[in-house]
Protein backbone atom coordinates (compact mmCIF):
# COMPACT_ATOMS: atom_id res chain seq x y z
CA UNK A 1 0.00 0.00 0.00
CA UNK A 2 1.29 3.41 -0.96
CA UNK A 3 2.10 5.73 1.90
CA UNK A 4 -0.23 8.73 1.74
CA UNK A 5 2.82 10.99 1.78
CA UNK A 6 4.07 9.37 -1.43
CA UNK A 7 0.85 9.90 -3.38
CA UNK A 8 0.73 12.42 -6.18
CA UNK A 9 -0.52 15.87 -5.22
CA UNK A 10 -1.82 18.39 -7.67
CA UNK A 11 -1.35 22.09 -8.32
CA UNK A 12 -4.40 24.10 -9.36
CA UNK A 13 -4.30 26.49 -12.30
CA UNK A 14 -6.86 29.19 -12.94
CA UNK A 15 -7.22 29.54 -16.68
CA UNK A 16 -7.46 32.64 -18.82
CA UNK A 17 -10.11 32.89 -21.52
CA UNK A 18 -7.56 31.55 -24.01
CA UNK A 19 -6.78 28.68 -21.62
CA UNK A 20 -10.46 27.80 -21.34
CA UNK A 21 -10.78 27.80 -25.10
CA UNK A 22 -7.84 25.39 -25.34
CA UNK A 23 -9.53 23.19 -22.71
CA UNK A 24 -12.75 23.10 -24.73
CA UNK A 25 -10.78 22.18 -27.84
CA UNK A 26 -9.09 19.36 -25.92
CA UNK A 27 -5.63 20.83 -26.49
CA UNK A 28 -4.86 22.35 -23.09
CA UNK A 29 -3.00 19.39 -21.58
CA UNK A 30 -0.70 19.20 -24.59
CA UNK A 31 -0.01 22.95 -24.41
CA UNK A 32 0.69 22.84 -20.67
CA UNK A 33 3.08 19.93 -21.11
CA UNK A 34 4.90 21.95 -23.74
CA UNK A 35 5.13 24.97 -21.41
CA UNK A 36 6.39 22.78 -18.57
CA UNK A 37 8.79 20.90 -20.88
CA UNK A 38 7.53 17.51 -19.75
CA UNK A 39 6.70 14.44 -21.82
CA UNK A 40 3.21 13.29 -22.73
CA UNK A 41 2.96 10.94 -19.76
CA UNK A 42 3.19 13.73 -17.18
CA UNK A 43 -0.16 13.79 -15.34
CA UNK A 44 -2.43 16.72 -16.12
CA UNK A 45 -6.17 16.70 -15.48
CA UNK A 46 -8.41 19.04 -17.43
CA UNK A 47 -11.99 18.55 -16.21
CA UNK A 48 -13.50 19.21 -19.63
CA UNK A 49 -14.69 16.76 -22.24
CA UNK A 50 -16.37 17.26 -25.56
CA UNK A 51 -17.85 14.57 -27.74
CA UNK A 52 -20.21 14.21 -30.65
CA UNK A 53 -23.51 12.42 -30.34
CA UNK A 54 -26.04 12.11 -33.13
CA UNK A 55 -24.18 14.73 -35.12
CA UNK A 56 -24.30 17.24 -32.27
CA UNK A 57 -21.42 18.29 -30.10
CA UNK A 58 -21.85 17.88 -26.39
CA UNK A 59 -19.56 19.62 -23.97
CA UNK A 60 -19.16 18.48 -20.37
CA UNK A 61 -17.35 20.86 -18.07
CA UNK A 62 -17.13 19.47 -14.61
CA UNK A 63 -15.54 22.62 -13.30
CA UNK A 64 -15.03 25.60 -15.50
CA UNK A 65 -11.88 27.68 -15.63
CA UNK A 66 -9.45 25.37 -13.86
CA UNK A 67 -6.93 22.68 -14.65
CA UNK A 68 -4.76 20.51 -12.43
CA UNK A 69 -1.12 19.56 -12.85
CA UNK A 70 0.73 16.90 -10.85
CA UNK A 71 3.42 18.28 -8.57
CA UNK A 72 7.00 17.06 -8.53
CA UNK A 73 8.67 19.68 -10.67
CA UNK A 74 10.49 22.69 -9.21
CA UNK A 75 7.79 25.11 -8.02
CA UNK A 76 9.19 27.92 -10.14
CA UNK A 77 8.17 25.99 -13.25
CA UNK A 78 4.54 26.00 -12.16
CA UNK A 79 4.62 29.73 -11.37
CA UNK A 80 6.24 30.44 -14.74
CA UNK A 81 2.98 29.25 -16.32
CA UNK A 82 1.45 32.58 -15.24
CA UNK A 83 3.59 34.24 -17.90
CA UNK A 84 1.81 32.24 -20.58
CA UNK A 85 -1.45 33.46 -22.14
CA UNK A 86 -3.23 30.29 -20.92
CA UNK A 87 -2.89 30.57 -17.14
CA UNK A 88 -4.18 33.49 -15.08
CA UNK A 89 -2.72 32.27 -11.81
CA UNK A 90 -1.36 29.30 -9.98
CA UNK A 91 -2.95 28.76 -6.57
CA UNK A 92 -0.40 29.51 -3.87
CA UNK A 93 0.18 31.24 -0.57
CA UNK A 94 3.11 32.72 1.29
CA UNK A 95 4.92 30.73 3.94
CA UNK A 96 6.29 32.14 7.20
CA UNK A 97 9.40 33.35 5.47
CA UNK A 98 7.38 35.18 2.86
CA UNK A 99 8.15 32.72 0.11
CA UNK A 100 5.50 31.74 -2.36
CA UNK A 101 4.50 28.07 -2.09
CA UNK A 102 2.11 25.96 -4.15
CA UNK A 103 -1.30 25.04 -2.81
CA UNK A 104 -1.90 21.38 -3.54
CA UNK A 105 -4.89 19.06 -3.81
CA UNK A 106 -4.72 15.41 -2.79
CA UNK A 107 -4.89 12.68 -5.37
CA UNK A 108 -8.20 11.51 -3.89
CA UNK A 109 -9.79 14.84 -4.80
CA UNK A 110 -8.59 14.61 -8.37
CA UNK A 111 -9.66 10.98 -8.62
CA UNK A 112 -13.10 12.00 -7.37
CA UNK A 113 -13.34 14.57 -10.14
CA UNK A 114 -12.15 12.05 -12.71
CA UNK A 115 -14.78 9.58 -11.58
CA UNK A 116 -17.50 12.21 -11.79
CA UNK A 117 -16.43 13.19 -15.28
CA UNK A 118 -16.28 9.56 -16.38
CA UNK A 119 -19.75 8.96 -14.95
CA UNK A 120 -21.13 12.02 -16.74
CA UNK A 121 -19.71 10.81 -20.02
CA UNK A 122 -20.53 7.13 -19.59
CA UNK A 123 -24.24 7.60 -18.87
CA UNK A 124 -24.83 8.81 -22.41
CA UNK A 125 -23.10 6.00 -24.28
CA UNK A 126 -25.21 4.21 -26.87
CA UNK A 127 -24.74 1.89 -29.85
CA UNK A 128 -22.64 3.73 -32.43
CA UNK A 129 -20.86 5.93 -29.91
CA UNK A 130 -17.18 6.44 -30.56
CA UNK A 131 -15.44 5.62 -27.31
CA UNK A 132 -12.04 5.29 -25.74
CA UNK A 133 -11.19 2.34 -23.47
CA UNK A 134 -9.63 3.43 -20.17
CA UNK A 135 -8.80 0.06 -18.58
CA UNK A 136 -7.79 -3.53 -19.32
CA UNK A 137 -5.83 -4.85 -22.31
CA UNK A 138 -7.45 -2.30 -24.61
CA UNK A 139 -6.60 0.70 -22.44
CA UNK A 140 -5.96 3.80 -24.55
CA UNK A 141 -7.55 2.36 -27.70
CA UNK A 142 -10.65 3.67 -29.42
CA UNK A 143 -13.56 1.92 -30.99
CA UNK A 144 -17.27 1.95 -31.68
CA UNK A 145 -19.95 0.63 -29.34
CA UNK A 146 -21.82 -2.18 -31.11
CA UNK A 147 -23.92 -3.56 -28.28
CA UNK A 148 -25.06 -2.70 -24.76
CA UNK A 149 -25.59 -5.07 -21.85
CA UNK A 150 -27.16 -2.80 -19.24
CA UNK A 151 -28.00 -5.66 -16.85
CA UNK A 152 -24.36 -6.67 -16.68
CA UNK A 153 -23.16 -3.06 -16.88
CA UNK A 154 -21.07 -3.95 -19.91
CA UNK A 155 -20.70 -2.74 -23.47
CA UNK A 156 -19.40 -4.44 -26.61
CA UNK A 157 -16.87 -2.36 -28.49
CA UNK A 158 -15.50 -2.93 -31.97
CA UNK A 159 -11.86 -1.91 -32.31
CA UNK A 160 -10.42 -1.81 -35.84
CA UNK A 161 -6.77 -2.40 -36.57
CA UNK A 162 -5.07 -2.76 -39.96
CA UNK A 163 -4.93 -6.54 -39.72
CA UNK A 164 -7.75 -7.31 -37.32
CA UNK A 165 -11.21 -6.30 -36.27
CA UNK A 166 -11.70 -7.07 -32.61
CA UNK A 167 -14.94 -7.23 -30.66
CA UNK A 168 -14.51 -6.91 -26.94
CA UNK A 169 -16.96 -6.80 -24.04
CA UNK A 170 -15.87 -4.31 -21.42
CA UNK A 171 -17.39 -3.07 -18.16
CA UNK A 172 -19.26 0.17 -18.89
CA UNK A 173 -17.12 2.12 -16.46
CA UNK A 174 -14.03 1.36 -18.53
CA UNK A 175 -15.18 3.26 -21.61
CA UNK A 176 -15.60 6.99 -22.10
CA UNK A 177 -16.54 9.08 -25.07
CA UNK A 178 -13.64 10.06 -27.27
CA UNK A 179 -13.05 13.73 -26.67
CA UNK A 180 -12.21 16.47 -29.13
CA UNK A 181 -8.54 15.79 -28.58
CA UNK A 182 -8.99 12.55 -30.42
CA UNK A 183 -11.67 13.53 -32.90
CA UNK A 184 -10.62 17.07 -33.57
CA UNK A 185 -11.84 17.33 -37.15
CA UNK A 186 -14.52 19.95 -37.51
CA UNK A 187 -15.81 19.91 -33.96
CA UNK A 188 -17.74 22.90 -32.75
CA UNK A 189 -18.28 23.08 -29.03
CA UNK A 190 -21.71 23.95 -27.80
CA UNK A 191 -21.62 24.36 -24.06
CA UNK A 192 -25.36 24.69 -23.85
CA UNK A 193 -26.03 20.96 -24.03
CA UNK A 194 -24.95 18.37 -21.56
CA UNK A 195 -23.00 20.65 -19.32
CA UNK A 196 -22.55 19.51 -15.79
CA UNK A 197 -20.70 22.17 -14.00
CA UNK A 198 -19.53 22.34 -10.42
CA UNK A 199 -17.75 25.01 -8.49
CA UNK A 200 -14.20 24.53 -7.30
CA UNK A 201 -15.43 25.02 -3.74
CA UNK A 202 -17.85 22.09 -4.07
CA UNK A 203 -15.07 19.88 -5.23
CA UNK A 204 -12.58 20.76 -2.54
CA UNK A 205 -15.00 20.81 0.34
CA UNK A 206 -15.74 24.45 0.81
CA UNK A 207 -12.42 25.60 -0.55
CA UNK A 208 -10.42 23.77 2.04
CA UNK A 209 -7.01 23.24 0.54
CA UNK A 210 -4.64 20.52 1.58
CA UNK B 1 19.94 12.76 -37.49
CA UNK B 2 18.15 9.81 -39.06
CA UNK B 3 21.52 8.35 -40.03
CA UNK B 4 22.91 8.70 -36.49
CA UNK B 5 19.82 7.13 -34.98
CA UNK B 6 19.87 4.31 -37.53
CA UNK B 7 23.55 3.64 -36.86
CA UNK B 8 22.91 3.57 -33.13
CA UNK B 9 20.23 0.91 -33.40
CA UNK B 10 21.59 -1.96 -31.37
CA UNK B 11 20.98 -5.39 -32.89
CA UNK B 12 21.09 -6.87 -29.39
CA UNK B 13 18.35 -4.67 -28.05
CA UNK B 14 16.61 -3.47 -31.18
CA UNK B 15 13.26 -2.63 -29.58
CA UNK B 16 14.71 -0.47 -26.82
CA UNK B 17 17.13 1.37 -29.09
CA UNK B 18 14.40 1.92 -31.69
CA UNK B 19 12.17 3.37 -28.97
CA UNK B 20 14.64 6.09 -27.97
CA UNK B 21 13.18 8.58 -30.44
CA UNK B 22 9.74 8.14 -28.90
CA UNK B 23 10.97 9.14 -25.43
CA UNK B 24 10.94 12.90 -24.99
CA UNK B 25 11.30 13.51 -28.75
CA UNK B 26 12.91 16.71 -29.99
CA UNK B 27 12.10 18.40 -33.29
CA UNK B 28 14.38 16.09 -35.30
CA UNK B 29 13.01 13.00 -33.59
CA UNK B 30 9.51 14.11 -34.54
CA UNK B 31 10.57 14.28 -38.18
CA UNK B 32 11.93 10.73 -38.01
CA UNK B 33 8.75 9.58 -36.25
CA UNK B 34 6.73 11.11 -39.06
CA UNK B 35 8.79 9.16 -41.61
CA UNK B 36 8.32 5.96 -39.62
CA UNK B 37 4.57 6.57 -39.50
CA UNK B 38 4.46 6.82 -43.31
CA UNK B 39 6.57 3.67 -43.72
CA UNK B 40 4.08 1.64 -41.64
CA UNK B 41 1.83 1.36 -44.70
CA UNK B 42 4.62 -0.57 -46.47
CA UNK B 43 4.91 -3.19 -43.74
CA UNK B 44 2.85 -6.36 -43.35
CA UNK B 45 -0.35 -5.14 -41.70
CA UNK B 46 0.09 -7.08 -38.46
CA UNK B 47 3.59 -5.69 -37.98
CA UNK B 48 2.32 -2.18 -38.69
CA UNK B 49 -0.33 -2.76 -36.02
CA UNK B 50 2.26 -3.94 -33.50
CA UNK B 51 4.56 -0.95 -34.15
CA UNK B 52 1.63 1.45 -33.96
CA UNK B 53 0.33 -0.03 -30.71
CA UNK B 54 3.68 -0.49 -28.96
CA UNK B 55 5.55 2.67 -29.92
CA UNK B 56 2.84 5.17 -30.84
CA UNK B 57 0.07 4.15 -28.42
CA UNK B 58 2.30 2.77 -25.65
CA UNK B 59 0.38 -0.52 -25.28
CA UNK B 60 2.33 -3.26 -23.50
CA UNK B 61 3.49 -6.34 -25.40
CA UNK B 62 1.41 -8.59 -23.13
CA UNK B 63 -1.70 -6.54 -23.90
CA UNK B 64 -0.98 -6.60 -27.64
CA UNK B 65 -0.56 -10.37 -27.37
CA UNK B 66 -3.93 -10.69 -25.60
CA UNK B 67 -5.70 -8.50 -28.17
CA UNK B 68 -4.31 -10.41 -31.17
CA UNK B 69 -4.49 -13.85 -29.58
CA UNK B 70 -0.78 -14.55 -29.94
CA UNK B 71 2.02 -15.05 -27.42
CA UNK B 72 4.15 -12.21 -26.06
CA UNK B 73 7.32 -13.68 -27.65
CA UNK B 74 5.52 -13.60 -31.01
CA UNK B 75 4.78 -9.91 -30.51
CA UNK B 76 8.42 -9.34 -29.56
CA UNK B 77 9.70 -11.22 -32.63
CA UNK B 78 7.36 -9.39 -35.02
CA UNK B 79 8.34 -6.03 -33.51
CA UNK B 80 12.01 -6.83 -34.10
CA UNK B 81 11.32 -7.96 -37.65
CA UNK B 82 9.27 -4.82 -38.30
CA UNK B 83 12.05 -2.59 -36.98
CA UNK B 84 14.54 -4.29 -39.30
CA UNK B 85 12.20 -3.62 -42.21
CA UNK B 86 11.68 0.00 -41.15
CA UNK B 87 15.44 0.47 -40.80
CA UNK B 88 15.93 -0.85 -44.33
CA UNK B 89 13.13 1.29 -45.77
CA UNK B 90 14.60 4.39 -44.12
CA UNK B 91 18.05 3.60 -45.50
CA UNK B 92 16.99 2.92 -49.07
CA UNK B 93 15.72 6.00 -50.91
CA UNK B 94 12.12 5.85 -52.11
CA UNK B 95 12.26 5.75 -55.89
CA UNK B 96 9.22 5.60 -58.14
CA UNK B 97 9.35 2.44 -60.23
CA UNK B 98 8.86 4.38 -63.48
CA UNK B 99 11.78 6.64 -62.60
CA UNK B 100 13.93 3.68 -61.64
CA UNK B 101 13.13 1.81 -64.84
CA UNK B 102 13.78 4.88 -66.97
CA UNK B 103 17.14 5.60 -65.27
CA UNK B 104 18.25 1.98 -65.60
CA UNK B 105 17.34 1.96 -69.31
CA UNK B 106 20.04 4.55 -69.91
CA UNK B 107 22.70 2.19 -68.57
CA UNK B 108 21.51 -1.35 -69.28
CA UNK B 109 20.63 -2.68 -72.69
CA UNK B 110 19.12 -6.02 -71.69
CA UNK B 111 15.51 -5.52 -70.49
CA UNK B 112 15.82 -8.62 -68.31
CA UNK B 113 18.56 -6.96 -66.25
CA UNK B 114 16.32 -3.93 -65.78
CA UNK B 115 13.32 -6.00 -64.69
CA UNK B 116 15.43 -8.03 -62.28
CA UNK B 117 16.71 -4.84 -60.64
CA UNK B 118 13.25 -3.29 -60.46
CA UNK B 119 11.74 -6.40 -58.88
CA UNK B 120 14.66 -6.83 -56.49
CA UNK B 121 14.19 -3.20 -55.43
CA UNK B 122 10.51 -3.84 -54.81
CA UNK B 123 10.76 -7.22 -53.10
CA UNK B 124 14.40 -7.80 -52.02
CA UNK B 125 13.59 -11.42 -52.82
CA UNK B 126 15.42 -13.43 -55.47
CA UNK B 127 12.93 -16.30 -55.50
CA UNK B 128 9.96 -13.95 -55.87
CA UNK B 129 11.73 -12.11 -58.71
CA UNK B 130 12.57 -15.42 -60.40
CA UNK B 131 8.97 -16.58 -60.04
CA UNK B 132 7.53 -13.39 -61.54
CA UNK B 133 9.95 -13.44 -64.47
CA UNK B 134 9.72 -17.19 -65.05
CA UNK B 135 13.47 -17.77 -64.72
CA UNK B 136 15.63 -19.62 -62.21
CA UNK B 137 16.73 -18.14 -58.91
CA UNK B 138 20.37 -18.76 -59.89
CA UNK B 139 19.89 -16.70 -63.03
CA UNK B 140 18.41 -13.82 -61.01
CA UNK B 141 21.24 -14.00 -58.51
CA UNK B 142 23.93 -13.98 -61.21
CA UNK B 143 22.42 -11.06 -63.13
CA UNK B 144 21.64 -9.06 -59.98
CA UNK B 145 25.21 -9.34 -58.65
CA UNK B 146 26.70 -8.54 -62.03
CA UNK B 147 24.48 -5.46 -62.54
CA UNK B 148 25.11 -4.16 -59.02
CA UNK B 149 28.88 -4.45 -59.49
CA UNK B 150 28.70 -2.64 -62.81
CA UNK B 151 26.76 0.25 -61.31
CA UNK B 152 29.02 0.49 -58.25
CA UNK B 153 32.09 0.97 -60.44
CA UNK B 154 30.50 3.52 -62.74
CA UNK B 155 30.55 7.15 -61.62
CA UNK B 156 27.30 8.01 -63.41
CA UNK B 157 25.46 5.15 -61.71
CA UNK B 158 27.10 5.52 -58.30
CA UNK B 159 23.80 6.43 -56.60
CA UNK B 160 22.07 3.31 -57.87
CA UNK B 161 25.19 1.29 -57.08
CA UNK B 162 24.75 2.21 -53.42
CA UNK B 163 21.02 1.58 -53.49
CA UNK B 164 21.41 -1.94 -54.87
CA UNK B 165 24.38 -2.71 -52.64
CA UNK B 166 22.05 -1.99 -49.71
CA UNK B 167 19.39 -4.21 -51.29
CA UNK B 168 21.94 -7.01 -51.66
CA UNK B 169 22.81 -6.73 -47.96
CA UNK B 170 19.16 -7.09 -46.98
CA UNK B 171 17.97 -9.92 -49.18
CA UNK B 172 14.52 -11.28 -48.28
CA UNK B 173 13.92 -8.53 -45.73
CA UNK B 174 10.69 -7.39 -47.35
CA UNK B 175 9.41 -10.91 -47.91
CA UNK B 176 6.40 -11.63 -45.76
CA UNK B 177 6.23 -15.12 -44.37
CA UNK B 178 2.56 -16.00 -44.54
CA UNK B 179 1.16 -17.07 -41.22
CA UNK B 180 -2.45 -17.67 -40.36
CA UNK B 181 -3.33 -14.76 -38.13
CA UNK B 182 -7.08 -14.22 -37.83
CA UNK B 183 -8.44 -11.05 -39.43
CA UNK B 184 -11.40 -10.88 -37.09
CA UNK B 185 -11.72 -12.09 -33.55
CA UNK B 186 -15.27 -13.25 -33.78
CA UNK B 187 -17.55 -13.49 -30.83
CA UNK B 188 -16.87 -11.31 -27.89
CA UNK B 189 -13.60 -11.28 -26.08
CA UNK B 190 -14.16 -10.55 -22.45
CA UNK B 191 -11.75 -7.99 -21.10
CA UNK B 192 -11.19 -7.11 -17.44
Amino acid sequence: MVDKRDETTWATLELTRAGEQKAIEGKLAESLRGLLSVDDTFPIFVPYATYTKGGRTVSVRLIEGYAFVATGLPEIRYFSLEKSPLVARVFSSENKRGMRVLHTLTNDRIQGMRDQLTESLGSDIEVGSHVRVIGGNYRGLEGTVVDLFPDQKKVAVQVDFRSLTSLVVIPSNLVVFSTTEDTADGVNTSPSEGEEEMSLDELVEGGKWT
Amino acid sequence: MTTTWLQNLSEEDLITSFGTIFTDPDEEDLQVIDRVRKILERLPSIEADFIDLYFFKHIRQTDIAAIFGVSQPTVCYRLQRAIQRIKYLLEVPKIEVDTLRSDLKRFFTDPVDIEILVLMYETTCQSETAKRLGVTQGFVRHRFIRSTRRMATNQAMHFYGEVFTTVSKNLNLLREVQRTFPTIRSGYVLDS
